[in-house]
């Protein structure tokens, strides 16, 4: 089973981007598991609003709330990704985390308790990212250093500029991350899920 | 953890209620509940709210009063991390056949459950509650209309 951790702040668009991706893993897959995908998702709240929204999209989804994943949460994750391998070895794991959350946390804590490795896919909002850089700078800076891949998304809302000065403070927290820019409203250029997919072989 | 409190009983009763109660009231579903809590600096707001309204006039009343939360979640210095809400709409049909034909009867409104989730900073966890509980309020009021 591969794990990806799919993480970035609050509204990045990640579960926007999740749907795409989980959809070109799901065709792709060549393993014979009745579910080649399964999709964890992580809410600090009581209750879901993605979860719904990817259950009706037809994917089988497991729900983590009321707690943060790479924290209050950490024994849990575990036994949950043990309990999905075990019940479905799907081919895909994919962790959709809170946008609170500190994705290398969530991979250490894989990797200590249960020997499992997963790539990182951190979603960066492009839009936003000046007026969050300071106050939430901890967290961002956390989000980002961990990453294997960070897609710059809402690339649509920016100008060049603007889209440089972001890659080039991503790269500040991480040097010589590969950063991909992606609009989620339309169809992402299928190589970029295939370059997550090799990522994660 | 879970802080909610048990408001909006349409009956009263002369016992304590709490966690784990079996009556009746506490049993059926709450209209509306609003709760708040801290996660570091993020104020996390979770709410529910029930109804029978149409779907369309729901939809359309849900995203104004959206819209205009967030505007007053700006004019408290506040901002936002997310602020979602889905609604899961069940509508019931019913079929029914005494002698050789169906009858089909649908009710006139679907039941929809308003699920929303905030993750406000800078905002105090009381004008957080506040505002979000006004806002399914006010959309309660104007579907009642």
């Amino acid at each position: 089973m591969k794990i990806l951790i799919l993480g970035g702040f609050l509204g990045s668009g990640k579960t926007t981007l999740l749907l795409q991706m989980a959809r070109d893993m799901a065709e792709h897959s060549t393993s014979e598991s009745e579910h080649k995908v399964i999709i964890l998702e992580n809410e600090v709240g009581q209750d879901g609003i993605d979860d719904k929204l990817l259950g009706s999209s037809g994917f089988q989804v497991s729900s983590l709330f009321n707690g943060c994943i790479c924290c209050t949460l950490s024994g849990e994750i575990i036994g949950a990704v043990v309990d999905i391998e075990k019940k479905y070895n799907p081919e895909w794991l994919i962790i959709e985390t809170t946008g609170l959350a500190y994705p290398g946390l969530i991979r250490r804590n894989l990797q200590e308790a249960i020997g499992k490795d997963a790539f990182i896919c951190t979603i960066v909002d492009v839009s936003r990212w000046k007026r969050f850089l300071i106050p939430m700078h901890e967290l961002l800076k956390g989000q980002v250093e961990c990453a294997d891949l960070v897609l710059l998304n809402k690339a649509d809302l920016v100008d060049a500029e603007v889209m440089d000065k972001v890659e080039s403070d991503v790269h500040q927290f991480r040097e010589g991350v590969p950063c991909i820019r992606t609009s989620g409203l339309a169809a992402v250029d299928p190589d970029i899920w295939q370059k997550i997919r090799e990522g994660c072989a | 953890m879970n802080t909610e409190n048990h408001e909006e009983h349409h009956h009263h009763h002369h016992h304590p209620h709490g966690d784990g109660c079996g009556c009746e009231v506490c049993g059926e579903k709450e209209k509306l509940s609003v709760t708040v809590h801290l996660q570091d600096a993020a104020v996390v707001v979770s709410a529910h709210y029930h109804v029978t309204a149409d779907r369309q006039e729901l939809s359309a009343l849900l995203t104004v009063n959206m819209e205009s939360t967030a505007a007053k979640i700006d004019a408290v210095g506040g901002f936002i991390g997310h602020f979602k809400a889905s609604m899961e709409v069940q509508t019931v049909e019913v079929f029914s056949l005494t002698d050789r034909e169906v009858h089909r009867k649908k009710g006139n409104g679907s039941e929809i459950k308003v699920t929303v989730a905030a993750i406000l900073f800078a905002i105090k966890e009381t004008d957080a509650e506040r505002l979000i509980r006004t806002m399914l309020e006010d959309i309660d009021k104007k579907v009642r209309k």
